[in-house]
């Protein structure tokens, strides 16, 4: 069967050795995070196996002033109730209790037709992209959030960053963090050129910033030298020198902020999304700010109400972040874009539930055209998991964005040759 | 060990060598480890050291403290006061008060208590989905009775545990269309690992651990009208399946008893093991029918363990517990500081997700870094913190870092040469020592 196949071939890459070595923690070790942050780039790009070398690679000119907000909805988020197709063969017979009212739904087209949550993106004007997904899926959690993280549809352990931290290596400078996490750290954005960095409080770095001639200034000495390498470093000890070192570097740009703005809901996302536009507004050189929902997707059970709440967080979240942007001069320069490592299954289970699946749909907002891209997944012919399949692999999405929005040609980040979706910028 | 004196000059000076010399106060060469051996032991097999336990078992030595560690009884502990507004905030709260209790009681007495915490973040569940403190409280009951006992018991135990059965949505699945959630991830994160098994196992499975729920008190029960009815085959094995016969499929599997033994030295030692030693541990945990401590006996007793210092993270809920002590914090003080546990990802009974907490090097990024830094200069530079010494060694001992770096030593002494003060310098040393790379590191 093509699935053990290709599971098998990710386990190899891997360098898996023996039965017990496939530990699933593998998709969340960062193998670049002991990297220095700049040392010689030649030298990082020349070690990977890829065509990857982001000293090499210049993004087209013209798209400096643009940023990337990703939304990451962790668990796998269900297509068929984001983007409802109830205008498609097969709609009405795929599901007996996991179904939204059609008088309720917000249309698109005459096929497809948004969430009912999803009212103030609905007016404003949302891209839609159908069909996403990976030729091979897989059903966990933990290896297809590796491969979304990384940019590798097919798990194949090309790349040692994670594709957003890839394209932050190309397209950033000496900035102290050129792509910044919110809300929980990702390994997708893990840089191996340029820095990047997790946020909790943004206070916190006061104590290395604070200048008084006296304890303060001293302690930052000692910090500074405790930064330095030494022999016999393990390769943790050099990761926890590194961190300090970006930590220095990030807390003297943290004082600075421009303040938050009025107006945001309660939502994790939300306030997420109040820091990015901080940070956004700020001229840190920061272009990519990853946020976690921070809802629930992984629904297999009482999936409609659970799902419809985390529409109702992305929908008032996104619509205060864009508001927000509008008033910092900023609304033609930010695009928003959604992942989540897989949809959920295409038939419901026994407890009004959804369990995991492949395709699904994903959305962009913000400087976008608004559409309907892509076509959407067969409700007739599923995989033999009865899933979805895709339409639109992952790097065609992931490519589009690098190369449309941000200037990076999408082969120069990704492997193949990603189709690119036209139009959407 | 390794460290001699015609060695010190030798242009092959190893990596041990050469921290063995950075350190403070070199004697001789088998007795300046003892020290830092016994601080690292206590590091991986308790949430200590705390201040003055290593000194106090440096003339036991490292071998008879392990014999210690391994010859300590099972602990019990009463089930702490869940009333009130915070239940969750009050079962929380009593496990770090312990785990900073515990160490500081009998420091060779932890690792009872260090089992129970990795098996939390084994299999794991979380209240935000179980939304229940007296189910979440039977679970952890369970991880303490099973901790060191057979990995078989504590599988079958934990499959029909009503906090686990509605983590992982076991809560009410039919056997008609059963919820395949708990069966992938019995394989995937518990026992096998990936590769191990295809996708009609995962179904199969689902269908024989059918028919399990959640009954008003709380308790899992199995519905034979709810089961699936009819014969499964599933890794290999064919029939009408319960759920104890899940688990027993699983636990028979070859991958099973390297995959935990992989996990278990991983925790302890901080790094993969070689293929040969992986063998090795687990034909010692297959030998022992799954019985979990002669394999940790295994990994703790093997020279590996002994010479991998800082090789692995102090994941938050150890640092917090390092810092409690080391700095003596008391009430609000202390509740403050676990709120930085949000803040550096990990609040026990609240795992991120299904995988528990991972072991990579999130934890030394820069933002848990400014974290760390930040509450370390916080509580040191206050006018009520405690000084226990005004100079680099005396700061480092009480610290318990027997052995750093050349860099971080520098750090201190130059941050040292800066302040005249006893109490400023006293403080300062404090707030570096507890944001040095070592301090982060196990």
């Amino acid at each position: 069967m093509n699935t053990s196949l290709s599971r098998r071939q990710f386990l190899q890459v891997m360098g898996a050795i023996g039965a017990g070595s496939a530990l699933a923690s593998c998709a969340h070790t960062s193998k670049s995070a002991g990297a220095p942050a700049s040392s010689g780039a030649g030298g990082v790009g020349s070690k990977q196996a890829g065509p990857f070398n982001a000293a090499a690679i210049k993004p087209a000119a013209g798209f400096a002033g643009r940023s990337l907000v990703v939304i990451e909805m962790g668990g796998g988020n269900d297509g068929i109730t984001t983007v409802v197709p109830h205008g498609l063969a097969g709609y009405g017979s795929l599901r007996s209790k996991v179904l939204l009212k059609p008088e309720d739904l917000l249309p698109l087209n005459d096929k497809v037709a948004l969430h009912p949550n999803l009212k103030a993106l609905h007016t404003r004007g949302i891209a839609v992209v159908q069909g996403v997904g990976v030729p091979k899926p897989d059903g966990s959690h933990f290896a297809m959030s590796a491969r979304w993280w990384a940019g590798d549809p097919d798990g194949k352990g090309t790349y040692p960053t994670g594709f957003f931290g890839r394209l932050a290596d190309v397209i950033g400078d000496d900035s102290p963090a050129v792509a910044i996490a919110l809300n929980g750290t990702t390994p997708s954005i893990n840089s191996a050129r340029v820095a990047s960095i997790s946020l909790a409080d943004p206070n916190a770095g006061n104590f290395l910033t604070a200048n008084d001639k006296g304890p303060y200034d001293a302690f930052q000495a000692g910090f500074n030298a405790m930064t330095r390498a030494a022999p016999g470093d393990s390769a943790i000890m050099t990761a926890a020198r590194k961190g300090m070192l970006d930590a220095g570097h990030f807390a003297h740009h943290l004082g600075t902020l421009p303040d938050a703005t009025d107006g945001y809901p309660g939502h994790a996302l939300a306030q997420s999304l109040s820091m990015a536009a901080r940070l956004l507004s700020a001229n840190l050189g920061t272009r990519i700010i990853h946020v976690h929902h921070g809802g629930g997707f992984d629904t297999h059970e009482n999936h409609l109400d659970r799902h419809a709440a985390n529409m109702t967080a992305l929908d008032e979240s996104v619509d205060a972040f864009l508001r927000d942007l509008e008033t910092r001069g900023l609304a033609n320069r930010v695009v928003v874009m959604t992942i989540s490592e897989f949809g959920r299954r295409a038939t419901d289970n026994g407890g009004a539930g959804l369990d995991h699946g492949a395709a699904s749909v994903a959305l962009m907002m913000g400087a976008v055209k608004p559409g309907v891209y892509g076509d959407y997944s067969s409700l007739t012919k599923l995989d033999d998991d009865h899933n979805l399949i895709a339409t639109t692999n992952m790097t065609d999405y992931y490519g589009t964005v690098a190369q449309g929005w941000l200037g990076v040609h999408a082969t120069d980040v990704l492997e193949g040759a990603p189709n690119i979706i036209p139009g959407i910028f | 060990m390794l460290a001699s004196s015609s060695l010190r000059h030798s242009a092959v000076m190893t990596t041990l060598t050469q921290r063995l010399l950075a350190r403070t106060a070199p004697t001789t060469a088998s007795s300046t480890d003892t020290a830092p051996a016994i601080a690292h032991l206590l590091r991986r097999t308790s949430f200590g050291p705390f201040p003055g336990q290593v000194s106090a078992l440096v003339d036991k030595g490292y071998e008879a403290c392990l014999d210690g560690i391994l010859s300590a009884g099972t602990p019990t502990a009463d089930k702490p006061s869940l009333a009130g507004d915070d239940a969750h905030g009050s079962l929380r709260n009593w496990w770090l008060d312990r785990l900073v209790s515990v160490t500081a009681t009998d420091p060779l007495a932890g690792l009872h208590e260090r089992m129970v915490w990795l098996w939390h973040g084994h299999f794991t569940s979380g209240f935000d989905k179980v939304d229940n403190v007296e189910m979440m409280w039977n679970q952890h009951a369970l991880f303490r009775q099973h901790a060191l006992g057979s990995f078989r018991d504590m599988a079958r135990a934990v499959t029909k545990d009503a906090a686990m059965l509605r983590y992982l949505d076991g809560d009410g699945s039919p056997g008609d269309a059963p919820n395949e959630n708990y069966s992938r991830e019995l394989m995937e994160l518990f026992t096998l690992g990936r590769g191990h098994y295809t996708e009609s196992d995962v179904r199969s499975g689902a269908q024989a651990l059918s028919g399990w729920y959640v009954d008003q008190a709380g308790i899992g029960r199995f519905d034979e009208g709810n089961h699936f009815d009819g014969t499964v085959t599933f890794l290999g094995r064919s029939g009408r399946m319960s759920a104890d016969d899940v688990i027993d499929a699983v636990c028979a599997h070859e991958a099973c008893a390297p995959f935990v033994a992989h996990k278990l030295h991983a925790h302890f030692v901080g790094s993969a093991p070689s293929k040969e030693r992986l063998i090795e541990l687990a034909k010692i945990f297959s030998a022992g029918n799954l019985e979990i401590k002669p394999l940790v006996e295994a990994i703790l007793r093997h020279e590996s363990l002994r010479t991998a210092r800082y090789t692995r993270p102090r994941l938050p809920s150890e640092w917090i517990t390092a810092v409690t002590a080391t700095l003596k914090l008391e009430g609000d003080t202390v509740r403050d500081l676990r709120n930085a546990g949000g803040d550096l990802g990990q609040i026990l009974f609240e795992p991120p997700n299904v995988a528990g907490w991972p072991g990579s090097s999130k934890w030394v990024n820069a933002g848990n870094s400014i974290t760390r830094g930040s509450r370390a200069v916080n509580l040191c530079l206050r006018d009520e913190a405690i000084r226990p010494s005004a100079t680099v060694d005396g700061v480092l001992a009480h610290c318990g870092l027997f052995e750093i770096s050349q860099t971080t030593r520098n750090g201190l002494d130059d941050a040292a040469s800066r302040i005249p003060g006893d109490k400023e310098r006293a403080q300062v040393l404090l707030a570096l020592a507890i944001t040095s790379p070592e301090f982060a590191l196990a």
